[in-house]
């Protein structure tokens, strides 16, 4: 391996050296539509979307980060919850068949695969789970003795939700990612207050409502584990109803 | 149709405050439109795509202490500490606040350091050299070779949350947001943005007393439309990200600004970064396996075993870079400019050209000044202060 | 609407013991009424019993045990998981109880139909 310790000027890419051809059957706004395009060997299906995009600027979908971390590109792929940038071609297209692209279930649908998400995102700030958390890696921090920190992991995607079959029958239902939410306030060192956030999810329409489909853990992308979460919540709030029956 | 503001001339006797369209949704859309709200000035920002849907979204991520910059140029080095200082405040809470790291394990690394040291102090920049035993002690995935490292305040933000926390504010004292909606016709000087609504299907004319076109490398063709120039390079890069957490701060080669010798760590993530190349289309960047390899072979030196973690995504977007005369690619300044285009007959259109994320804040100072001027409109700036709201309190995005 | 022929094994769970449940509800309402047939009689009773031991019937009620058995051991699944306990293990014990009610309904259905 070359020591890599001098300035490394690259050269302008030499182009795509080998591309493979992609076939996107696009639920839009009732109706079916079909997108044929070139990627690079490895794209994921988001830069095969975004090649459909530039023939077309009126297909609606969302996309920021390109790499997991903001959450807009969610839907269902061949039928299953992913992050669009994180789901390769070649999985999806597995055997030359056209990769069927459908917008995420239960949030009111804006249009083709836009919905709208933002009940998730107010829902989690309404429990009071911080932005910041205790990073997962305590190294040392030398400056304030205080443990590192990082992004919560959640990323408000909403795919958890999505894939609930709970939300699907229930539409009071709190849904996994407000719950999970919930369940990481009540263990974080720096949310506020953890009791209230247990009483506000241990509703008839909270905890209670899930039944273990695991669904949420299964589908998340940002190593969450609501289910686990949620039960260990519930689990939490039937413990202290059991203390608090006993005085 | 329209909201045309009247002015008396005189602030104070304005019967009511200038609409002002802002286009782009990005880092620097966000934050003018914070700014200009902040001001009293009514906003409405549009986009073709969703929030942070262009260059920002793919941004690496590093809030910049400035020490990158400190020897090569010192200007935007003070620059970034100052907003570095700000956004602290304003962002606190909201931030990866771990800070950096600068590490060297070859001899040219240490003959550099003296110059680095030098060159942060000179820009105020708080930079402290640390011994490789307390840098492995605080960054154990680091290079066993590493000779020393010297820590510097800096940071990781999360891009699209970034924009996100400056338009929930900027919402939450009135402005407008509307995302897929395309321009296809600008007529500044008539108050006149063509628009085509993607969510409908329609096309709409919208009024504004003054447009601010904030389209990264885009800028040169909104401008275009209404017939005005701009002239900016597109100069497109790969990041890449793998999947696992390798540090905790930042980490970056001790060596003059080149490429793939920056880590970032964000959430259970770390991205490597990054390269340049000038383009001709933002839209459809081809990305290179070539950059790809040569960014992981230099992570590789800095943090061993960091290959193994699994390529998690990869991403390619364009830089908007001023065109200074003789100067390309690394060396074009990073700097900003906001141009008014009246004085080449195109009244009505300020462009923001250049920047960077980390000074979004400030280029939103600059060219809100330059908006209230070319009104009359007498405002303070009170975004250096003013706390952002959570970005989870952005609505209809 | 909860019953969709997608996701992984947890969807697939959720829905099963759904729909052992229903049909284990359903069943006891049918029981409750067949068992009216006392009132008939002896001879008509016995005539009853003889349908009810026809091959047919028996192979039924093999799967209506399994049914029970599923929803049984899934149940004990779920009480443990409801009180956040053996959350880890979530996975294994599901599998367990289709093997074990699977296991079940083909002992109790052999011994059934050729005891």
């Amino acid at each position: 391996m070359p020591d890599a310790g001098h300035a490394l000027a690259l050269a302008a890419p030499r182009g795509l050296a080998v591309s493979r051809p992609v076939q996107l059957h696009i639920r839009r706004t009732g109706r079916w539509a079909d997108y044929r395009v070139e990627v690079r060997e490895g794209a994921s299906v988001l830069e095969a979307l975004e090649e459909a995009w530039r023939l077309d600027h009126s297909l609606l979908f969302r996309h920021s980060c390109h790499h997991g971390s903001c959450g807009t590109c969610g839907m269902r792929i061949n039928g299953r919850e992913a992050l669009a940038c994180l789901t390769p071609v070649a999985q999806a297209a597995r055997g030359g068949r056209p990769v069927r692209l459908e917008p995420l279930r239960n949030f009111p649908l804006l249009g083709d695969l836009l919905v709208e998400t933002q009940q998730v995102a107010a829902g989690i700030e309404a429990v009071g789970l911080p932005i910041v958390r205790d990073a997962d890696r305590p190294d040392g921090h030398p400056a304030e003795g205080s443990p590192p920190e990082q992004y919560e992991n959640c990323i408000e995607c909403g795919l958890c939700v999505s894939a609930c079959p709970v939300v699907g029958s229930d539409r009071q239902f709190t849904g996994p990612a407000v719950l999970a939410a919930g369940g990481r306030v009540a263990e974080e060192r720096r949310a506020p207050d953890g009791l209230a956030a247990m009483t506000q999810v241990s509703g008839e329409h909270g905890v209670w409502r899930c039944h273990g489909a695991f669904e949420c853990s299964e589908v998340c992308p940002a190593e969450v584990d609501p289910a686990a979460l949620i039960l260990g919540l519930r689990g939490g709030v039937f413990r202290r109803s059991m203390a608090g029956g006993r005085k | 149709m329209g909201a045309r503001g009247r002015l008396d001339g005189m602030n104070g006797r304005v019967k009511s405050a200038p609409y002002v369209i802002v286009i782009g949704a990005g880092s620097t859309g966000a934050a003018i439109a914070h700014d200009l709200t902040q001001r009293g000035i009514r906003v409405e920002v549009i986009d073709r795509g969703g929030v942070a849907s262009g260059t920002t979204g793919h941004n690496q991520g590093q809030l910049h202490s400035g020490a990158r910059y400190a020897a090569s140029d010192p200007e935007s080095a003070r620059e970034c500490m100052a907003e570095n200082r700000i956004l602290r405040k304003i962002m606190s809470g909201g931030l990866e606040w771990n800070g950096g790291l600068f590490v060297g394990w070859t001899e040219e690394h240490m003959a550099y350091l003296r110059t680095f040291l030098d060159a942060c102090g000179t820009c105020g920049i708080p930079a402290r050299e640390i011994s490789s035993t307390e840098t492995l002690r605080l960054e154990p995935r680091l290079n066993a070779r590493i000779l020393a490292a010297v820590e510097v305040p800096d940071a990781v933000f999360d891009p699209y949350r970034f924009c996100l926390s400056f338009l929930a504010t900027a919402q939450q004292a009135g402005a407008l947001l509307r995302t897929f909606t395309e321009v296809v016709d600008l007529d500044p000087s008539q108050g006149r943005v063509t628009v085509e609504c993607h969510r409908t299907g329609k096309r709409e004319n919208l009024g504004a007393d003054l447009v601010v076109n904030a389209t990264g490398p885009w800028t040169g063709r909104v401008a275009a439309l209404a017939g005005a120039r701009v002239d900016v390079e597109a100069s497109a890069g790969v990041c890449v990200t793998v999947g696992e957490r390798v540090s905790n701060r930042v980490l970056n080669v001790l060596a003059p600004p080149a490429d793939g010798d920056i880590i970032v760590p964000l959430r259970r993530t770390s991205i490597l970064g990054t390269t340049s190349w000038p383009v001709a289309d933002p839209d459809g960047i081809p990305v290179p396996d070539d950059h790809i390899e040569e960014i992981l072979d230099m992570a590789e030196s800095m943090v061993p075993g960091v290959r193994a973690s699994g390529l998690r995504g990869v991403m390619a977007s364009a830089r908007p870079l001023l065109v200074l005369p003789g100067a390309g690619g690394r060396a074009a300044s990073r700097k900003f400019s906001c141009i008014d285009h009246a004085p080449e007959g195109v009244d009505g259109l300020i462009s923001i050209v250049g920047g960077k994320t980390t000074t979004a804040r400030a280029m939103a100072e600059k060219a809100a000044d330059l908006v209230c001027a070319r009104f009359g409109w007498t405002a303070e700036c009170r975004t250096q202060d003013m706390p952002l709201l959570s970005p989870r309190l952005g609505v209809s995005l | 609407m909860w019953f969709r022929a997608e996701g992984s094994v947890g969807r697939w769970g959720f829905m099963l013991h759904r729909l052992t449940g229903l049909a284990l509800s359903l069943y006891l309402g049918v029981h409750l009424v067949l068992l009216n047939q006392l009132r008939a009689g002896p001879g008509a009773w016995d005539a009853f019993v003889r349908l009810m031991r026809s091959p047919l019937i028996l192979a039924l009620d093999a799967l209506l045990l399994g049914a029970a058995a599923f929803h049984g051991f899934n149940g004990l699944r779920l009480t443990l998981l409801g009180l956040g306990w053996a959350v880890r293990w979530q996975k294994v014990m599901l599998w367990a109880s289709v093997v074990l009610a699977a296991a079940c309904t083909v002992w109790v259905g052999a011994r059934m139909i050729c005891g």
